[in-house]
C-alpha cells in the first residue's frame, strides 16, 4: 500500500517530468558523445538516460491524467474511469509497468557501463540476477490490491535500490579519487536516486515518506542539471577570456 | 597507468594545437604537438577536414591547416562533452 497525499497530487508528476526533461538533455549529450566517439559506455549511457527518461514521461503523463480524472469524478459524483484500452488495467498499470521496466533495463545499462569500465560480472551473478527479476515478474503479482502495479511496486524500488546503489558506490569511489565537483554532483545525484527508491519501499507508513522520496528524486535530477549547467558556464567563461584572441586565429 | 586515447581526445589535441599556434599549422607540427604518427594523422585531419572543422592552406611551398569558426565552436562543444563524461567517472584519455 503506497499513501500519497491528496495535496501532493500533481506535484509528483511535475517531479517525474522535470526529472524526464533533464534524463533527455542528458541522454542528448551522451549521443553526441558516442557519435563522436563510437565508445560503449557512452552508448550504453545514453540509451539508459534516453530509455529511462521514456518511462518517467509515461509515467508523469499517466499520473496526471489519474488526477484530473481522479478530482473531476470527485466533483461531478461519477465513477471515476482510469481504464481506457480495456476493463481490466488502468493507465496507471500500464505506465507503471512500462516505467517499472524501462528503468530496470535503464539502471542495468548504467552497470553494464561502470561494470566495462571497473569490473566484470561473473556469469553466475548475472544468472542470478535474471532468475531474480523472473521470480518477481512471476510469482509476486496481483494479490488483494486494487491496482495491478502496486502489488509490484514494493519489489521493483528494491530492486532498483540495489541496483542504483552498485551505481552511486562506483561513483563515489571515483570522486573520492578525483575530488571534482562535477564527479561530486553526480556521485550524489545517484545517491539520491537512490534513496528515493528506497523510501517507496517505505511508502505505506506516511505520505511524508512519499513525499520526502519525491523530493529526493528532484534533487537528484537537478543536481544532475546543475553539472551540465556549470559545466556550460565554466566554458563559456573560458570562451569569454579567449574571446579577445579570437579574431587573431580567423583570417 | 597510461591508457589509450580516444578518438575526442585525439580531435580535442589536434583542434587545440592548430588554435594554439595561432590558427594555422604545417602537418609536421602537428604530428609533432598532438603526439600522432604520420600514418594516423592523416585519418584525423581527414574527418577534421570533411566536417568543415580545418581548412587546407597551400601558399605555394608548404601546406598549412587552418581551424575554422566551426572548428573552434566544435572545439568548446568537445571540451563540454569531456568535462560532462568526465564527472560521469568515463575520462575521455
Amino acid at each position: 500500500m503506497i499513501i500519497i497525499p491528496v495535496w501532493f497530487y500533481g506535484f509528483d508528476a511535475t517531479m517525474y517530468f522535470i526529472s524526464a526533461l533533464v534524463g533527455f538533455l542528458l541522454s542528448f549529450y551522451f549521443h553526441r558523445l558516442y557519435s563522436i566517439n563510437s565508445e560503449k559506455t557512452h552508448k550504453y549511457l545514453y540509451l539508459g538516460f534516453l530509455i529511462l527518461s521514456i518511462g518517467l514521461m509515461a509515467l508523469s503523463i499517466s499520473d496526471m491524467f489519474s488526477y484530473v480524472e481522479y478530482l473531476g469524478c470527485h466533483e461531478m459524483y461519477r465513477p471515476c474511469i482510469l481504464s481506457i484500452l480495456d476493463n481490466v488495467f488502468s493507465i496507471d498499470d500500464y505506465a507503471y509497468l512500462a516505467y517499472f521496466g524501462l528503468s530496470l533495463v535503464a539502471y542495468f545499462l548504467f552497470i553494464i557501463a561502470y561494470s566495462e569500465k571497473y569490473i566484470n560480472f561473473s556469469k553466475m551473478l548475472l544468472i542470478s540476477f535474471v532468475a531474480y527479476l523472473l521470480a518477481i515478474i512471476t510469482f509476486m503479482p496481483m494479490k488483494e490490491d486494487a491496482f495491478l502495479w502496486y502489488s509490484y511496486s514494493g519489489y521493483f524500488h528494491l530492486t532498483a535500490f540495489i541496483m542504483l546503489t552498485y551505481v552511486s558506490l562506483k561513483n563515489i569511489a571515483y570522486y573520492t579519487k578525483t575530488r571534482r565537483f562535477n564527479s561530486f554532483l553526480v556521485a550524489f545525484s545517484f545517491s539520491m536516486i537512490s534513496l528515493f527508491h528506497l523510501l517507496h519501499i517505505f511508502a505505506s507508513i506516511s505520505g511524508w515518506v512519499y513525499v520526502l522520496g519525491h523530493i529526493f528524486l528532484l534533487i537528484g535530477f537537478i543536481s544532475l542539471l546543475s553539472m551540465v549547467l556549470h559545466v556550460k558556464h565554466i566554458q563559456e567563461r573560458a570562451e569569454k577570456k579567449r574571446g579577445a584572441d579570437k579574431s587573431k586565429y580567423i583570417r | 597507468m597510461h591508457s589509450r586515447r580516444t578518438k575526442v581526445q585525439i580531435y580535442l589535441d589536434v583542434l587545440r594545437a592548430v588554435k594554439r599556434a595561432g590558427g594555422r599549422l604545417k602537418i609536421t607540427h602537428i604530428v609533432h604537438k598532438a603526439n600522432l604518427t604520420h600514418d594516423r594523422v592523416q585519418q584525423y585531419l581527414d574527418y577534421l577536414i570533411s566536417k568543415g572543422f580545418l581548412e587546407e592552406e597551400c601558399d605555394g611551398e608548404h601546406t598549412y591547416f587552418k581551424i575554422t569558426q566551426k572548428g573552434l565552436d566544435f572545439l568548446g562543444e568537445l571540451n563540454k562533452l569531456k568535462e560532462i563524461s568526465d564527472a560521469f567517472g568515463f575520462p575521455i584519455y
